[in-house]
This record gives C-alpha cells, structure tokens and sequence, in this order.
C-alpha cells in the first residue's frame, strides 16, 4: 500500500467526483452556471467523507444523488434518463480514473527509473497531479470519441424510451458499478497488490464493455421483434381496407360498364331521333364519362409509394384512427417512391404533429387534415395542414405545456422540438397562412 | 406600374379574364397594367421578367397539367416576390403542396362560374394594390436561407427575430410574423450579411423595426408579435441610441 497525505487524497476523490458529475451533465446535456456551485459543494463535502472510507465513498455519492433525485421528483418516480446517466458517469469515472492511476504509476516509475512503491510515496505531489492530469485527459479523449457517435447514442436513447426499457437498462447499470465498487473496495481492504487490482480491473472493464455491447444488441433485437410485430398488425389492417377499396372499385367498374351500354344503346336511340336537347345532354354525359376513368381507386393508397414502414404504418394508424373521430386524412404524395432512412424521431414527431391536427379539427366545420410529402432532390419536406379558426400565436404553442385547449397537457410541439433539436437532419418549419397551420417537418438525406 | 401577366390557353376565356383584371385595376385606381396576356408558357418567357409582378396562370396548359406548376417554379425562381394566383379547374388540386412549392397568393377555382373568378380576380388585385410599396420597397431586401437544397426567403419587413439555442447546436432559429422555422447557420455570419439587423445579445439578432418596446430595467425587448428576449449590458447603450432614431 502507498500512504498519501490527506489534503492530496481530498484533491484525488474531488477530481473524481467533480468529474463524474460534469460527465452526467454531457450525457444529459445540461449545464448551467448554478450546478457549477452544487457540483464543488456536493464532491467537495463527498471527498472529505472518502478520506475515512476508502472507495465506498463513490457509492454512498451516488446513492445519494439519486436519492436525492427520488426525493425532489413530483411523484417520487425516478428520472430514467437522469439516473442511468449517472451511473453510467459513474462507471465511466471508476475506470477512467483507475486507468489514469496506474498511468500515472508507470510515468513516475519510467521518469524516475525506479521501479518501487517507494518512489510514489516520496514523489506523492507529482503523482496525485499526474493522476488528476491524466484522469482529466482520458475524459477528453472519452467525450471527442463518444461524439463521434452521437447521432447512433441519441438513436439508442430514444429506442429505450420509445420501448420503455430504462428500468432494465438502469437495473443492468447500477449492478456493474456496484460490482466495481465491491471489487475495489475487497482488493484495497485486502491489500491485493496492484498488478492484481489493475488485472482485475482491466477484466472487469473488458466485462463492462461487453455487458454495455450485449445491451445495446437486446435493445436492437427487441426493437425489431416489437416492429416485427406491429408490422404484421399495420399490414393486417391494410389488407383489410385495400380488400374493401377493391370491392368499391369493382362495382364502380360493373357501373361504368352499365353505363358505357346504356350509352351506347341511346346512341342508337339518337340516330333515328333529331332532337337538339336530347344530342346537347348526350354529348354532355359523353364528356362525364372522361371524369368517370380518372376516379381514383383510394387515395390512401397511394402510400404505398412510402418506403419506409414504420411511417407508413404510422400514417395508416393515423389515417384510421382519424377516421373513427370523423376526421379525414387527406394525402398528398408527388411522386411514386420515396426512400426514407430509418429514423425513430421523424415517426414519433410526425405522429405528435398529425395527432394535434386530428385534435384540432375534430370539434370544427372542417374536419380535414392534410399530410403532403414533397421532394426536392434529397430533401424531403412533410407538412401536416390543417384549418385554424381562431388567432394563432405562433411562438407561444412552442412554450412548454402550451395548448389551444382546456384540460390538455400540450407538451406535443415541445417534445418536437426536443426530437428536432436532437437530430442534424430534420428541421421544423412551422407557418400560418390562409387561416391554416402548416407544421413542416425536413428530413435531409433521404433518396 | 405593376405589371400584370395572364396565362391562359382558351381563347374565350383569356378574353373573359382580360377584361376582369383591366376592370379590377379601373375599379380599384391600382397603379397596375396588364402587361401579358398569353396562351402558352413559352410566350411568357420571351421577355426577362420584372423585378416583381402579379401573375395570372391556368394549370392546365394544351393538356398539360403541371404546366402551369412548372411557369410558376420559373417565376417564383426568377422574381421571388412574385404574386401568384393559380385559376383552374381541378379541384383536387394539392393545395398544401402548392404551397410549399410555390406559396400562391390565391387559388381560383374555374367550376364556380365566370361571376366567381371576377370577384377573386378583384380582391386579388385589391390585395396586390394594399401591399404594393412593401413589394417595392423590399424587392431588394429578402432573408434568404437554405435547408438541404431547398432554398427559402422571406420579406426582410417580415423578420422578426434570430436566435440560437443551447439545445440546438449548430441550428439558428428564425422568427417572422406568422413563421417560425430552423436552419443550419451561426448568428455572427448573418449578423455580418445583413447589417440592418442588430445583435443584442451573444444569441440574438433582432429587426429593430418590429419591436414593440424596450424594456430598460429588465433589459428585455419586447416585438410586434409578443415575443421578448433579452439584451446584453454591454449593448443597452447601443440599443437606446438606434431606438431613439427609428
């Protein structure tokens, strides 16, 4: 064991701690001035305790912030997101900061050219900075590699969310770093040598690494099995109406074919007749029957031409639920294929937009949304129209818990935002004009 | 004079709206003249067009449906101001479409009779005639931004404010009367493009011309359409001085 003074063993576990916190506010992209303050107290306040019970001191933090978290929440739930964030910093700064002190070890040993415990003791101002140094960078080097993969992590968060999976995402966390901690905590207090506590810890950290790996596979695997599932259902319903729609066809086509032999015997009719009326009416009936070829056999049909089938299915639950309420979804689609990635966010932002309209309508004149799907090149606009009737404020409907109802939560057009804010490639464009609201979300890079 | 242009492929019907615009313009004492009234798509295009302009256009051009859509998209490209009114007879017409693409200033629809297009035709031009020095004014005065490779501008009078957020990074957030939209920008490269808007704080940049007042105790601008945002101590003193001048 290596003896270190208090004050620079202090400094050590306020590095750790501070860093752990600035850790969860990037995971949770939150940072304002005041959790500066609260961040040094709380790890300042920690540290101290540390000093009396070795590595314990990291869980007893982490405890208490989330008890904290449970005590402070409006109905005692915990903040999902919050906490796994936590623990997950937590972990991270566990191994970060292990990792940083064997570095540090090995940089004071080559430096020094001694290769004994001895040196760190003598050396111990050198190699606590070293230590909280090092730690710092290796943070550095986590957040610059993590950020490459943001777009993938937001993707994932989402699909836990979207899935109701935080519990056991949380759950699986939680008891890696608890295992961490144990481990730490048996190897100081039986004074397991180091080359042991750091082979240990590498395992533990490979382990880490696979479990978190493993997750995201469960994830990915139950996202599919439950889009797998829904799939089956939406294409169910679609059969279901398309039969319906062919039937309606096939009569109008038994009409027409009625209709083209009663014309064709009042030709005959009028050949052996003179009337001016009579050929007037004829030739006005000729001209309907131009308008009678062009009927549309369905206009939900049509989006089929949208090859994506989450929002496709989407648009088909829309378009029935609406329905139910009376409300028609009117579809505008220009062109006969649309390629969308895949991307949870456009489906769940589109749904809050194209719920609102429904909402809106149902109660007025005009019970008529309209969803229009417009291409230029790789842009892909999606406007969802609907009829206003009274004054609009604009930027007020994007304050948090805005509606234009009694009774109604309205956090919709904020979690849009949030679901834009998150992406780079999907923007919200959202206009009034003519007494109609028009909600436009771009989806960039879709072919 | 504000030019007006007509495109329209039936000869009964040109004559039929000829006569409703010069009514229209007489009626209203508008500073406008008929200036085009064709029957294909390549008879408007023989001239360069104005910088600003009313036009009249049938969809449907010798069969071709996206005839009219098609004109439209050259206007609108060409003079972005451009007033559009569509007169057809399609009645499932993509009007939500429509008005991404081309943003008309009205739809006529032909199946409600001649004495229904001669009073949409009047109000249009009542309505072109009420805006005409802002068109004037500002035809050289746009706010344009890009998305993918949708290009989008707006009148300059319209702007109400830019801002960034800390949520959305890399995104600027664009605020008009009647709009709100997003795009990929950074407030210190428009503050430099366009000069008569002024940056009142690190994540704002304002149009002056629309605020409604300032508070000074607060440091909080108020505008036109209710929204506020606040004002950096550094610029109170810059801010006071382009008030008092407005």
């Amino acid at each position: 064991m290596v003896y270190i003074d208090w004050n620079l063993s202090l400094v050590n576990n306020f590095a750790i701690l501070f860093l752990m916190l600035q850790l969860t506010h990037y995971f949770l992209k939150e940072f304002k001035p005041l959790y500066i303050l609260t961040d040094i107290l709380g790890a300042l306040i920690f540290a101290y305790i540390g000093l009396f019970i070795d590595d314990i001191f990291i869980l007893l933090f982490v405890g208490f912030i989330l008890a904290m978290q449970l005590a402070l929440a409006k109905n005692h739930k915990l903040d999902l997101k919050a906490a796994i964030s936590l623990v997950m910093a937590a972990n991270l700064q566990l191994i970060i900061s292990s990792l940083a002190t064997y570095i540090a070890r090995i940089l004071l040993f080559i430096s020094s050219g001694q290769w004994r415990l001895r040196t760190l003791e003598k050396y111990q101002n050198i190699f606590i900075g070293l230590t909280v140094i090092v730690t710092v960078m290796l943070a550095l080097v986590f957040i610059i590699v993590v950020s490459q993969f943001r777009d993938r992590i937001t993707q994932t968060r989402l699909q836990i969310e979207h899935y109701h999976l935080g519990k056991r995402v949380f759950m699986i966390s939680l008891s890696v770093f608890i295992s961490l901690i144990v481990i730490m905590t048996i190897s100081d207090f039986q004074e397991v040598t180091a080359t042991i506590q750091a082979a240990l810890i590498i395992i533990f950290t490979i382990l880490i690494g696979f479990t978190y790996w493993q997750v995201t596979f469960f994830i990915k695997t139950f996202a599919l099995q439950t889009e797998a599932k829904e799939k089956i259902e939406r294409n169910e319903q679609l059969n279901n109406y398309l039969t319906l729609v062919q039937k309606q066809y096939t009569e109008l086509r038994k009409f027409k074919h009625d209709f083209q032999n009663i014309m064709l015997s009042l030709n005959q009719v009028l050949e052996d007749n003179d009337s001016k009326q009579l050929k007037y009416y004829y030739s006005a009936l000729l001209s309907e029957e131009k308008d009678l070829n062009s009927v549309q056999n369905g206009r939900i049909t049509q989006i089929q031409a949208i090859d994506n089938d989450a929002i496709r299915g989407l648009l088909i639950q829309k378009f029935f639920s609406a329905k139910a309420r009376d409300v028609n979804i009117n579809f505008e689609l220009d062109q006969k294929h649309y390629k969308i990635k895949p991307n949870i966010s456009i489906v769940r932002a589109l749904g809050i937009l194209l719920d609102n309209a429904i909402e809106h309508v149902q109660n007025s004149e005009d019970k008529t949304v309209t969803c229009a799907f417009l291409k230029t090149g790789k842009t892909l606009e999606i406007t969802v129209d609907n009829k206003i009737n009274e004054d609009v404020n604009l930027n007020q409907i994007f304050d948090c818990g805005f509606s234009t109802k009694k009774n109604h939560t309205g956090f919709g057009l904020t979690n849009v935002k949030e679901l834009v804010d998150h992406s780079e490639d999907l923007f919200l464009d959202s206009k009034i004009i003519h007494n109609h609201l028009m909600m436009t979300l771009i989806v960039l890079g879709s072919e | 004079m504000f030019p007006v242009f007509l495109l329209e492929d039936n000869d009964i019907q040109r004559q039929h709206y000829k006569t409703f615009i010069n009514n229209g313009i007489m009626i209203n004492d508008a500073p406008m003249e008929l200036k085009k009234a064709v029957a294909t798509t390549e008879d408007l295009f023989t001239d360069p067009l104005p910088e600003q302009g009313l036009f009249f256009l049938d969809m449907e051009i010798n069969s071709n449906k996206m005839a009219g859509l098609e004109a439209a998209t050259k206007i609108r490209h060409q003079v972005p101001l451009a007033q559009i009114v569509f007169i057809t007879t399609h009645d499932e017409l993509s009007i939500v479409t429509l008005e991404r693409r081309i943003a008309p200033l009205d739809y006529i629809l032909k199946d409600k009779g001649f004495d229904d297009i001669k009073e949409r035709i009047n109000n249009d031009i009542q309505s072109v005639q009420l805006n005409i020095e802002k068109y004037t004014h500002y035809s050289q005065n746009l706010f344009g931004y890009k998305i993918g490779e949708r290009y989008f501008s707006i009148i300059m009078d319209d702007v109400i404010m830019l801002l960034t957020e800390k949520s959305a990074p890399g995104k600027v957030t664009l605020i008009a009367k009647n709009q709100r939209a997003e795009f990929i920008g950074s407030l210190n490269a428009l503050e430099e493009q366009y000069t008569n808007l002024f940056r009142c704080d690190r994540s704002y940049l304002v149009n002056l011309e629309n605020i409604n007042s300032f508070d000074s105790s607060k440091k909080e601008l108020s505008f036109i359409d209710g929204s506020t945002c606040k004002v950096s101590f550094r610029k109170t003193k810059e801010l006071t001085e382009k008030i008092k001048k407005l």
